[in-house]
């Protein structure tokens, strides 16, 4: 039901408020009212001790009389006298069997209802009793009045407290999706995103700098990584040329060709391409190709690759198509649109096996260049298709296939590049990747 | 552009050797045209894929090897003399019989 924790936190907070307005209110009505009784009662007592006094000095006519005047006034208590045998003297309270002391009478009103009254009664030494009571309604009217104010605060409590409740998960939300929001686009490859920092340094705040402090020194790891590897590759790239160098020149003065030498320089031409492959894809993630930028006809690249492989591809029995009907331009650096597909075209000659045919399809769909290259070789199983992109990595039955395990991951470096979108799809048969450009990314 | 009985004529677009005309792809075509600016000279692998494909890399399969010997079947094919010439390691060299 509440799917956040200050959703959660301030209907807690509500509840409790509302239940502490409750037993406020429960207390103060009884304290109220016990006081009020209290009031009444000694109200009652001394008036029918001053009655009883009039009875001492006037006799019993002053007394009713007394009574008679006092019970006519409005706003005063109700008085009554009544005789040794029940019968009424003066006075609106009659009672045939009240005994002495309090006592509850009904009491008909003007309206005609029965109205509860408390009442003392006294026995004077005639055998008359004198009757002195109160009615219980303004004890009721102020029960209503504090049961009133109280349901209003409790009213209150709970407006305040939902509504309270919904501005702090609101910011406090926001905040919170702010935070994994950049999560996410960290998760996406934007490695570079932080978490906004709002600068009142609050308990979220300094949870945002803790994260932003954990990511710098992830990205610095990650940088010193890529460092390293580059380092390596560039720095073993000239020792090893040199040696490929002299490997020739031994080859070239021996008479007649050395199986032995002709292999290491093959093995060497691999390394050298594999080190190239990965300071290739550094300088792409570099960025810096990005000045190179142009309007590119994707579908001319097409055309040209299609048409260089296909002798290759016909060589080795498979078909290479292109179904490229309109020009597909889009913003990017064409010498590395070429080369995406060049590796996209030789990973599916490589893998898609003997008599596969190869499709090459560029189309506009709405407003994004849509490029796909589909084989109907085996294809791969789903959960490494997107390792495939990783650097290195190889299925295992290519394992025994030439091939550094970089190409695609050079492929994805030029598509983030480009801020496009790849994606292996299953073919069945086969494998299709489709690479998307969306025009605002260009 | 000649090359010993090799013709080539860029306006028409059209090859011969010996008097016999030869069918070529576009591709094929510059590649020869490549060859023979070149007479003489060794091209190398990277110097074709730069000029005639616009390739400023080196793919891992042989392009340059396959579309050469195609272009090799159809202008030496059947003549006492080859000009197109392999340089092993270096690349290709096309020129004059000895």
């Amino acid at each position: 039901m509440f799917r956040s924790t200050s959703q959660r936190l301030s209907a807690l907070y509500t509840a409790a408020f509302a239940l502490s307005v409750v037993v406020l209110g429960a207390i103060t009505v009884l304290t109220t009212r016990h006081a009020l009784a209290v009031q009444v009662d000694a109200r009652i007592r001394s008036e029918s001790a001053a009655l009883a006094q009039e009875y001492a000095t006037e006799g019993l006519d002053g007394v009713a009389q007394a009574v008679s005047e006092r019970d006519r006034t409005p706003g005063a208590l109700d008085y009554g006298l009544v005789g040794p045998h029940g019968e009424a003297v003066a006075g609106r309270l009659a009672a045939t069997r009240t005994t002495s002391g309090w006592s509850v009478l009904k009491l008909r009103e003007g309206d005609g209802n029965l109205e509860p009254i408390r009442v003392l009664s006294v026995n004077l030494p005639s055998g008359h009793r004198l009757l002195v009571g109160d009615d219980l309604e303004h004890v009721d009217a102020l029960d209503s009045t504090v049961l009133q104010a109280f349901a209003w605060a409790f009213a209150g409590v709970v407006i305040l407290g939902v509504a309270g409740g919904f501005a702090l998960s609101r910011g406090v939300g926001r905040r919170l999706a702010a935070i994994s929001g950049t999560a996410e686009a960290i998760i996406d490859g934007d490695l570079a995103r932080r978490v906004p920092v709002r600068g009142s340094s609050d308990d979220l705040d300094r949870l945002a700098l803790t994260i932003n402090r954990m990511l710098d020194r992830i990205a610095a790891l990650m940088e010193s990584l890529r460092q390293v590897s580059n380092d390596v590759a560039h720095d073993l790239r000239t020792p090893l040329t040199r040696l490929r160098q002299k490997l020739e020149g031994s080859l070239a003065g021996a008479e007649g060709s050395d199986p032995a030498i002709e292999g290491a320089l093959g093995d060497l031409d691999a390394i050298l391409e594999t080190f190239a492959a990965l300071l290739r894809i550094a300088q792409i993630e570099g960025g810096a190709r990005r000045a190179a930028f142009r309007p590119t006809d994707l579908a001319a690249v097409g055309r040209t690759v299609v048409e260089a492989f296909a002798p290759s591809a016909e060589d080795a029995a498979q078909s290479l198509s292109l179904d490229a009907p309109a020009p597909a331009i889009v913003e990017g650096d064409p010498e590395l649109l070429t080369q995406m597909l060049v590796n996209l075209v030789e990973n599916a000659l490589r893998h898609a096996g003997v008599g596969a045919s190869i499709r090459v399809e560029i189309r506009h769909t709405g407003d994004e260049v849509v490029l796909l290259v589909v084989d109907d070789g085996p294809g791969v199983p789903d959960p490494e298709r997107d390792k495939l992109f990783d650097r290195f990595y190889r299925l295992e039955r290519s394992r025994s296939t030439p091939g550094s395990g970089l190409g695609l991951a050079l492929v994805a470096a030029v598509v983030r590049l480009h801020q496009a979108d790849i994606r292996l799809i299953d073919a069945d048969p086969g494998l299709a990747a489709q690479v998307r450009f969306s025009p605002a990314a260009g | 552009m000649n090359v010993a009985d090799l013709r080539l004529d860029l306006l028409k677009r059209a090859v011969t050797r010996g008097g016999a005309r030869i069918e070529l792809q576009p591709r094929e075509f510059q590649l020869l045209e490549y060859l023979m600016r070149h007479a003489g000279r060794v091209v190398t692998r990277t110097m074709l894929l730069e000029s005639i494909w616009d390739f400023h890399f080196d793919p891992k399969t042989n392009i340059v090897e396959t579309h050469m010997s195609r272009l090799r079947g159809k202008v030496d094919r059947g003549h006492a003399h080859e000009l197109i010439h392999t340089v092993r390691g270096a690349g290709y060299v096309l020129r004059e019989p000895d």
